[in-house]
């Protein structure tokens, strides 16, 4: 079906004239699907991505809140015009495709996963350039031009507040760690910054690397108008370091980061608003969490996939981490 | 009492999903299967940490009412004995969820 689908839409917007194959799910990005595959289009074997928004997703809580596919596509775009390594997007597919919503993008060479990133030493070199390249790729999204990005929605620190508070105020399930993180936020945001382009999860998982370091820029799907420190400070997760030693994608110095930044964009880096925005980023991913692990309202036991069920139990490590970050900077 | 007892089942399974099967595994499988591993082995450490912990529906209640203090305004958020309270809830939770946290630096 999918297949069948996917050689019709192919043959249309891209005039491929062979059957797709080695049709491969990969694994990553819990709320759609992500396959890969390889087709003929004039000739020439090409290596290709199929994202489309599963059926699942429209249980998702933070559903309304990413772009659709086509916005994405615009985004991808615009980005590639910037100079950011994002991917080159060769389709984006309507109701004729009868595929769903979803889009098509060049296949990139390299590795997501975390753990490989961190810790094979075919990566060796490239966990030294990694977090300066990520520094200058951030300057460079932040430097999109906002006319090009209308489509997104403006997100300052205290609409994404009022956001996430409006989630948890959904939820039946009250934990009182998430109530003081969301409290603690609401007590010190930040004054009004001017918005930019924001990727709203740039970290490694979504970071295509190879041996030379950063290949590709992928899911922009959170993508919104914000302050630009957000982006610096989700990098620095605790979560997102994957056990690594240092606080930038668990492989760099803040400083070093934090200047090359500086550099390329022009612009001061404020460690304040990082901070904030890092304590910030640890509520939201535990809210993240305990979404993913309810589910729809009244999910009955076994509708929640397997994944999401695991991630449920993850809410405390970044209420931890929060406790963690206020006591040692106060 | 059936023998062998639940925590025993529990373990024989987990031993043979971790030591045999998984690493047969590739792939999607392979990634599914750990987070199988990851999902059983909590609910091995919530069952061991149950043992002799008689109200936890009393705690669950108690739990609620803080949050709905701190929703509300009633606690600094700067509150010391708060933050240890809280801090201490975490710690626990932790310790069945993912005790590696822990000892993350």
């Amino acid at each position: 079906m999918l297949a069948t689908n996917l050689d019709r839409a192919l043959a249309r917007h891209l005039g491929a004239d062979g059957e797709v194959r080695n049709l491969v799910r990969v694994t990553g990005g819990a709320t759609k699907g992500t396959w890969i595959f390889e087709v003929e289009v004039r000739g020439t074997a090409q290596k290709l991505v199929l994202q489309l928004t599963n059926a699942a997703a429209e249980d998702d809580p933070f559903m309304s809140t990413k772009l659709t596919a086509g916005n994405d596509a615009k985004l991808l775009r615009a980005a590639r015009r910037q100079g950011v390594a994002a991917p080159e997007v060769l389709a984006v597919f309507d109701e004729a495709d009868d595929l769903g919503t979803g889009h098509l993008t060049r296949w990139v060479a390299g590795e997501t996963l975390a753990p490989k990133i961190l810790r094979e030493e075919k990566y060796a070199s490239a966990r030294t350039l990694l977090p300066l390249q990520c520094a200058r790729a951030l300057a460079t999204i932040h430097a999109i031009p906002l006319d090009s990005a209308g489509y997104l929605k403006s997100m300052d620190a205290r609409a994404q507040w009022q956001r996430y508070r409006n989630i948890v105020d959904q939820h039946e399930v009250k934990m009182p760690a998430l109530e003081w993180g969301l409290r603690w936020v609401e007590e010190h945001l930040p004054e009004p910054v001017p918005l930019a382009v924001v990727h709203g999860d740039f970290r490694l998982g979504n970071l295509i690397v190879d041996e030379r370091g950063l290949a590709c820029v992928i899911d922009w799907e959170l993508a919104v108008l914000g302050d630009p420190m957000q982006d610096l400070a989700w990098l620095c997760l605790k979560t997102w370091r994957f056990g690594g030693a240092y606080p930038v994608a668990g492989m760099g110095e803040r400083a070093p980061f934090y200047r090359a930044y500086e550099a390329a964009s022009g612009k001061q880096v404020d460690p304040t608003r990082v901070r904030f925005w890092e304590a910030f980023g640890q509520v939201k991913w535990a809210i993240m969490c305990l979404s993913m692990g309810l589910g729809k309202p009244n999910g009955t036991p076994g509708s929640v996939s397997l994944e999401h069920s695991v991630i449920g139990r993850r809410v405390e490590e970044p209420l931890w981490d929060l406790m963690q970050l206020l006591e040692e900077q106060g | 009492m059936s023998i062998p007892s639940q925590a025993a089942l529990l373990e024989v399974a987990l031993q043979y999903l971790e030591a045999e099967l998984l690493p047969t595994l590739e792939g999607e499988h392979r990634f599914k299967t750990r987070l199988a591993i990851n999902a059983l082995r909590i609910v091995q450490r919530e069952g061991a940490s149950q043992q002799g912990n008689a109200m936890p529906t009393e705690s669950a209640l108690s739990a609620e009412q803080l949050a709905l203090q701190i929703r509300r305004g009633g606690i600094s958020t700067n509150d010391a004995d708060l933050r240890a309270t809280l801090k201490d809830s975490l710690e626990k939770a932790l310790a069945i969820n993912n005790p590696k946290w822990l000892k993350r630096k």
